[in-house]
């Protein structure tokens, strides 16, 4: 409950101002967020100033999915730290998303999460992807990983 | 296989559970799979149609891209078998396509810049124009509409195996995706009918011709496969302004030698098709099923882009892409010759004359680059983004440079007074259009590219120091940047590393101060008729007719039984309205070979002047026997027959030329008046209305005219014949005014 809390509190100060909830997330959309066209996914989109906030959940068999990415004004020093408190692990460079970015294991709100930390030009994303099935094997992590990649590669071509 | 993707979509990793999913099925759940995997199946259409944005008519649901899906409808993104799939048995091919621009076409940062302002300010159903050739599953899966629920996961693999290979036509040679889809199929079943979708692989092994049946077809190793994405117009749904054609990569090959099209090259040589250069055979290292006798043919598509390579890290690709750059056969530069300022006459060529260099002389260097080896122009496409310029230098005998063109500033910007092989298109306030935003474009100020087998002259005046005891060294190099630090600057902001800059082809020459005799020929130095060839051929295009005819002449003379010198001294002095030399020099040509295409195609032009039809039919005829695809030929035909009052064969001749180039305005013009005398209205408002929208719009240069105003690097660069003048300007004598470096640049360098 405590990384929860600090997520928020990221949040909170990434967005200073009155936030307006939309249903459409401007980085990615569900289908592309789930893998597929067919599957029942909810969706909150918050916007505040110049940044937004998209939270995706969606079941799949007994498995909660959730998926929530971050874009906000790279210029706000104080919530970069806040998002790389959240790694559980060394972050981990990947090539090819943006400016730069980096994935790490994200600190388990669920049995397992990733999250990828990115930036274009001057606008900053965070991606957060937790799923509550176990990671039983070593191919579901890597594909909690793979999804965060894609969706940020998804929401790092939309900044340009 | 509905069951399977619906486990393995989720966080789909299709190498590890896809494939394993799709091998423990059978056929049966593939033949089932068949049907619901139609591209045409009502159900996926019936579900994208009520949200979808038909901007462009219901009739055109893919413009203003030119793709087109067979059988209509939309398609599912699904149906295009996986890049991973293939890659079980084509493992080569798919490590290769992974690095290479086809698989990057979409995701790149440096096409999303451009597309998503596009996007922005426009629509997204603007951007089915671009991605019909840079993500066409988006595009025929109706994924470009506002809103869209399709999933997206196909985007980080642009062209994937499927796409071309599931091509089943071409529609013209305008480009802009003029593909037909058909049903993406890995095989066919006994009768030849395309089995939609992935099947297991051993039934592929099992029946391996109706594989071949299924992903190949003829056309695939044609260069007109090519020009469904290397050819592109701006059409007026896109600009809401008039046709322009964008680049004409296709055309600029089926016009070189290499093509074997057009009898009007400078040069000749093998023939050769895109795929030849850029789809090379080499020995595979990886298992490929494709592989012949151990050799396959490239998935690299090996040309100018370093700058995707670079940006993802894929080294393998950016090191190939730099030794093809630098292959050295590409481009010829040729340090010609010296013009003292005060002079007429230049001095050349060097090393086979001898001259004198003065201390305190001022001397202008007369460069010739030539692009010698490329099928294409130099640059071919997207001209406004690529940089290739010239880095011109003259160092005294310590290295102490005396004067300089060309080089990059310690921000990386390049000189703004570099020579260089780009183009500047402006809107319709007469500004330069950057980001590639090219639905803005209403005119281009200047285009400075090389022709096929053309030549350019490009002009350095210096000063030699007075103080200069040892000799001098000039050095002559062609760079080349993927992409403009500017516009990489756009995509990143300025905290991006340098990206490379390759070194396309280079030539020096030491000068002694005082006597310099003539030398040995340098290595890599063309014959001295060439030279004087490739020289006559940059005049002609730099409006210098006389010194053309001049430079003809000399390789007359050092080629006496060659026509083409001939010839070359007759095409300038058509340009040139000399008429009657002209038509001596042509028959001199034809006598030393009477059946010469090039010879007897100006020979016609002649004879058209001196009204004499029938001798210009029967020659234009031999042209176009020889030459049945020749652009040329067909048109002066058309344009014969025409005159003749042989309407039937005029509009023949036409409509053949539209089979060559879709876009000819002759063609558009004239069989505009022919279908209208022949009843066929509609047909001729459909060419009357081709016409005015594809005809320059004269209006429109003005917008040039003041960018240029604004611009005076620009404007000089602009000039056909222009002076790099590099001598401080207080020392400047009889020089026109470009001190080097001072100019006021808009964001383009």
């Amino acid at each position: 409950m405590k990384c929860v809390a600090v997520l928020l509190t990221a949040t909170a100060l990434a967005f200073s101002g009155p936030a307006q909830s939309e249903s459409a997330c401007p980085w990615i959309n569900s289908a592309t967020v789930a893998g597929a066209s067919d599957v029942s996914i909810s969706v909150d989109v918050q916007r505040s100033g110049s940044g937004s906030t998209c939270s995706f959940s969606y079941h799949q068999g007994t498995a909660l999915h959730q998926v929530r990415i971050v874009v906000e004004d790279a210029g706000n020093p104080s919530s970069l730290p806040l998002y790389r408190a959240q790694c559980a692990t060394p972050e981990t460079p990947l090539n090819g998303i943006g400016n730069e970015a980096v994935i790490c294991r994200a600190k388990p709100r669920f049995p397992y999460a990733e999250q990828v930390i990115g930036r274009v030009r001057d606008r900053r994303f965070v991606v957060f992807v937790s799923s509550s099935s176990r990671p039983d094997t070593r191919v579901i992590a890597d594909t909690i990983r793979n999804t965060a990649t894609k969706i940020a590669e998804q929401v790092a071509g939309n900044l340009y | 296989m509905i069951m399977s993707k619906t486990i393995c979509c989720l966080f789909a990793n299709p190498v590890s559970i896809a494939a394993a999913c799709c091998l423990s099925l059978g056929i049966a759940a593939f033949a089932q799979d068949a049907a619901t995997q139609n591209p045409s199946n009502a159900q996926y259409t019936n579900k994208i149609e009520p949200t979808y944005n038909y901007r462009f008519g219901k009739k055109h649901p893919f413009a203003p891209g030119d793709a087109e899906l067979a059988g209509g409808g939309f398609i599912r993104p699904g149906a295009f078998p996986d890049a991973r799939y293939c890659a079980h048995c084509h493992k080569e091919a798919y490590h290769q396509w992974r690095h290479a621009l086809h698989s990057n076409s979409f995701r790149d940062p440096f096409y999303r810049a451009s597309v998503n302002i596009l996007i922005r300010t426009k629509g997204i159903e603007y951007s089915r124009h671009c991605d019909s050739c840079h993500n066409p599953v988006a595009v025929l899966s109706g994924a470009l509409t506002e809103d869209s629920q399709v999933n997206r996961g196909f985007d980080d693999d642009g062209l994937n195996c499927m796409v071309c290979h599931s091509i089943q036509a071409l529609k013209s040679t305008s480009g802009n995706g003029g593909f037909v889809m058909g049903v993406p199929a890995v095989i066919t079943d006994a009768k030849g009918n395309r089995i939609p979708g992935e099947v297991p692989y051993q039934e592929i092994m099992d029946h391996t011709d109706r594989h071949v049946r299924a992903v190949m077809q003829d056309f695939y190793h044609s260069s007109t496969f090519c020009a469904a994405c290397h050819k592109a117009d701006l059409p007026q749904p896109l600009n809401d302004f008039k046709f322009i054609s964008a680049f004409s990569t296709y055309d600029e090959w089926q016009n070189s030698r290499f093509s074997h099209q057009s009898p009007l090259t400078f040069y000749s040589g093998p023939k050769k098709t895109c795929q030849d250069c850029h789809m090379k055979r080499a020995p595979n290292k990886l298992l490929d099923y494709g592989a012949k006798n151990g050799m396959f043919a490239s998935h690299r598509w090996l040309a100018g882009n370093t700058a995707v390579p670079f940006y993802y890290g894929f080294k393998n690709q950016l090191d190939k892409t730099i030794a093809f750059l630098q292959s050295g056969k590409y481009l010829h530069i040729d340090l010609f010759g010296l013009k003292p300022a005060n002079q007429d006459s230049v001095i050349g060529p060097l090393g086979a004359v001898p001259f004198r260099i003065e201390p305190g002389e001022t001397l202008d260097a007369y460069v010739v680059i030539q692009n010698k080896d490329i099928g294409h122009s130099f640059i071919p496409e997207i001209r406004d983004l690529y940089q290739a310029w010239v880095e011109f230098s003259v160092k005294d005998a310590r290295g102490k440079v005396i004067c300089q063109s060309g080089f990059l500033n310690p921000d990386g910007s390049l000189d703004p007074s570099a020579h260089s092989f780009t183009n500047r298109p402006v809107d319709k306030d007469g500004e330069f259009v950057d980001n590639h935003e090219v639905w803005r474009i209403h005119s281009v100020a200047y285009d400075n590219t090389i022709q096929s087998g053309q030549s350019t002259l490009v002009r350095y005046r210096f000063r030699v120091p007075s103080d200069v005891t040892g000799p001098i060294r000039i050095s002559v190099k062609v760079n080349y940047r993927h992409f403009r630090k500017s516009y990489v600057d756009n995509v990143f902001g300025k905290d991006h590393p340098a990206y490379p800059v390759v070194q396309i082809a280079s030539a020096a020459r030491e000068l002694k101060i005082g006597e310099n005799q003539p030398a040995p020929r340098l290595p890599n130095e063309e014959p001295d008729w060439m030279r004087w060839n490739n020289l006559g051929i940059a005049y002609l295009n730099e409006v210098q007719y006389g010194a053309a005819v001049d430079a003809f002449s000399k390789v007359v003379r050092l080629r006496p039984s060659d026509p083409d010198g001939y010839t070359n001294i007759a095409v300038t002095e058509i340009e040139w309205e000399k008429y009657a030399s002209a038509e001596a020099s042509i028959q001199k040509a034809l006598s030393l070979s009477p059946k010469n295409a090039r010879a007897l195609y100006y020979r016609a032009l002649l004879e058209r002047r001196a009204s004499q039809p029938e001798k210009e039919l029967a020659d234009l005829l031999e042209v176009a026997r020889q030459y049945p695809q020749s652009r040329d030929a067909r048109r002066e035909l058309g344009v014969n027959y025409y005159r003749l009052g042989d309407e039937a064969k005029a509009v023949q001749q036409f409509e053949a030329l539209q089979a060559i180039d879709p876009d000819d305005l002759a063609a558009h013009y004239n069989l505009s008046i022919l279908y209208h005398r022949m009843g066929l209205t509609k047909q001729a408002e459909a060419q009357q209305a081709l016409f005015v929208t594809e005809k320059i719009n004269s209006t429109a240069r003005s917008l040039s005219f003041a960018y240029l105003q604004n611009n005076p690097t620009a404007s000089l660069e602009s000039i056909p014949w222009h002076l790099h003048n590099l001598v401080p300007s207080s020392n400047t004598t009889n020089a026109s005014s470009n001190p080097a470096g001072r100019m006021p640049q808009k964001a383009a360098q």
